[in-house]
């Protein structure tokens, strides 16, 4: 009964979601994409429950009926939404229904060993679970014990916040505690399958956005590779059932730069895509701080390379449609830290050296790149090297950059860059140990890009039908 | 363009470029799947019996008697073996676990290494204190100026001060 109601309680804010998604996806049928919005639905949703909780919280005080309350007036207005979408679409001339080619020998042996290697690690992910079901130490010291003081304190819920707790980072944004918290008071007990469910989802419908989004753009086979490949990552299994909050961080990165592309790629003149696009990246902001370089991230590298190319005017028009949907967030992100979070312990450190003589030691330089190549070469515990296996991959393909992605191709580029450099130098800042802060935590900011990187390698690479087609080896154009 | 390799037999092997394109999906796909099924055979090695065992609950639990004596909010004061107070993240990493497993357990309290609270928690080992009855059992014992030690045999103690 208990896991029924957590069920529906994680269930109602997904199809909540799902129908605003469905809104405001460009093609009107309810059906199309179902995967890909079902996925994009799994996290946006809970983010949404996260942000009307912690407002709940803030404004009114804990209240089980207030929440589900609210809810409910969220799933009727969704509804309603939905309603007056479908009755203006109505009249409007159907679209064009794509042909589906028939499936080839090598897509349908995808098909069954992606479906076979999902199976696979949702298994392995239920037994780490069995074995850990707090998760690891950052989920149960961090994240699952703020869902914990928020879901128990009752009025007292501001304590989290006093100097005390100084360690586990109170300025650190609530979208995991405060959305778990969320589904223990719509059910009305703790338990640790709430925490579970959520990394769970949150770690399969990465998965699944990666799949489905290089499906759209490169063909069914790519996105099976691409989804293989992440799935078959053991990091990314175990660490989601670690119940760390990388795990969600790269499900709003990936959908966001999977969203863009298609906003980029697809006709859609209404920029519906872009509005998407601004939720999501506000949802990272409300998951971690990273959220905000990714912010700044992606506003850089639309500008940089959209401005040379189609001018301001256009950069300002999409910036207009992607503020749309980011605002939201955006403004409960700012309340929280203009209102609860103390400073940033990394940035303002109370000890150690000063900010100007952490920049001026080069020795910090050489021991953070060289884990920098260390890690990267033998990231996600892979059987072999992954990098050296991709780059192998990407070298007997070749690349197959469709003309029009170009620029959307470039701009994902810049924002992983800028993301890397910007990781790179809060190391070079870190107060702590240089060389213990890289052992704990430069694998898991490594793993934060790790589905965006999979997503636009697969879209540089050739797909394996234009490869095969091919009579010799690598061209310029695919 | 074709490489060709020369085989155990001396026999030339052709090696196109569509045989390299397969070699390289196939490649991918193989190590893929030997990962994931490694991955599934680690996790599958653990006692089925030990669910619900696990050392996060039973520390948990180890609280339990101690539930009654604590506020159900505020602040506590905490003290566990090998702590640094006055830096304590160049703490040993298993006294930081201890104390934000205690934070953990013990959420909405505050659970502080900061003095003057008039609760402590002193978490040490179970049955490391000599006076302690190492079975559990509750001893209290007025240790003067207003100060009251329960110990519950456990490696938790509480002093509490008026």
């Amino acid at each position: 009964m208990m896991i029924l109601s957590l069920v529906l309680s994680i269930l109602i804010a997904q199809l909540i979601a799902f129908i605003l998604i469905s809104v405001a996806w460009p093609e009107m049928h309810i059906r199309s994409n179902l995967l890909l919005k079902t996925c994009l639905a799994a996290g946006t949703g809970f983010g949404i429950l996260s942000c009307v909780y912690f407002l709940q919280l803030s404004w009114f005080g804990p209240s089980r009926k207030g929440l589900a309350a609210a809810q409910i007036a969220q799933l009727i207005g969704a509804l309603a939404i939905l309603f007056c979408r479908l009755k203006a679409t109505k009249d409007a001339p159907s679209e064009p229904v794509i042909e589906r080619l028939p499936r080839s020998r090598l897509e349908l042996i995808l098909s069954i060993l992606f479906v076979v290697a999902v199976i696979s690690a949702s298994g392995a992910f239920v037994f780490i679970s069995l074995r850990q079901p707090h998760g690891e130490w950052d989920a149960w010291a961090v994240y699952n014990m703020k869902a914990r003081f928020l879901f128990r304190a009752g009025d007292y819920w501001r304590d989290l916040f006093y100097e005390p707790t100084g360690w586990t980072s109170p300025d650190y944004p609530l979208l995991i505690p405060a959305g778990i918290a969320a589904c223990w008071t719509l059910i009305g007990r703790d338990t640790v399958v709430a925490p579970i469910m959520v990394a769970f989802l949150f770690t399969f419908a990465t998965i699944g956005v990666v799949y489905r989004s290089v499906s759209l753009l490169r063909g069914k086979s790519q996105g099976l590779l691409a989804g293989l490949v992440l799935t078959c990552t053991p990091f990314f299994i175990t660490h989601g059932a670690d119940q760390y909050t990388d795990i969600p961080l790269a499900f709003f990165f990936a959908a966001t730069i999977a969203l863009l592309h298609l906003q980029d790629v697809l006709p859609d003149r209404r920029h519906r895509f872009l509005m998407l696009a601004g939720t999501v990246i506000g949802l990272s902001t409300w998951t971690k701080n990273e959220g905000l370089l990714f912010l700044v991230a992606i506003l850089s590298s639309r500008f940089a390379v959209i401005v040379p190319k189609k001018g301001l005017k256009v950069f300002l028009r999409q910036m207009r449609y992607l503020a749309i949907g980011l605002l939201p967030v955006l403004l409960v992100v700012i309340y929280f830290k203009a209102t609860l979070a103390t400073p940033n312990r990394m940035l303002f450190p109370p000890q150690g050296p000063t900010l100007v003589e952490k920049l001026l030691d080069t020795s910090r330089y050489w021991i953070i790149l060289d884990a920098f190549v260390t890690q990267a070469l033998g990231f996600g515990n892979w059987a072999t090297s992954l990098t050296a296996l991709m780059l192998f991959y990407l070298l007997l393909l070749g690349s197959g950059i469709k003309q029009n992605e170009g620029t959307s191709i470039a701009a994902t580029l810049i924002v992983l860059g800028i993301m890397l450099a910007g990781y790179f130098m809060t190391f070079v800042l870190s107060p702590l140990d240089v060389a213990l802060h890289i052992s704990t935590s430069l694998n898991r900011v490594l793993l934060q890009l790790w589905p965006s990187f999979i997503f636009i390698f697969f879209l540089i690479v050739r797909t394996p039908e234009r490869a095969l087609m091919k009579s010799g080896p690598l061209s310029a154009q695919p | 363009m074709i490489l060709n390799a020369q085989d155990d037999w001396g026999k030339p092997v052709k090696f196109d470029y569509h045989s390299r394109i397969r070699l390289a999906i196939v490649l991918i796909i193989f190590f893929a799947l030997l990962s994931n099924v490694r991955l599934l055979l680690d996790s599958m090695r653990f006692d089925l019996h030990q669910v619900g065992h696990d050392d996060v609950t039973l520390y948990q639990k180890r609280f339990d008697v101690i539930r009654g004596l604590l506020p159900a909010h505020g602040t506590v004061g905490y003290a566990g073996e090998r702590l640094n107070y006055a830096e304590y993240w160049k703490s040993d990493a298993g006294a930081l676990r201890n104390w934000f497993l205690t934070q953990y357990t013990l959420a909405p309290l505050v659970v502080s290494i900061t003095s003057n609270h008039k609760l402590n928690i002193i978490n040490g080992s179970a049955g490391t204190d000599p006076e302690s009855s190492g079975n559990a059992g509750l001893t209290v014992r007025d240790m003067g100026s207003g100060m009251t030690l329960f110990d519950f045999g456990n490696g938790l103690r509480v002093v509490s001060s008026e």
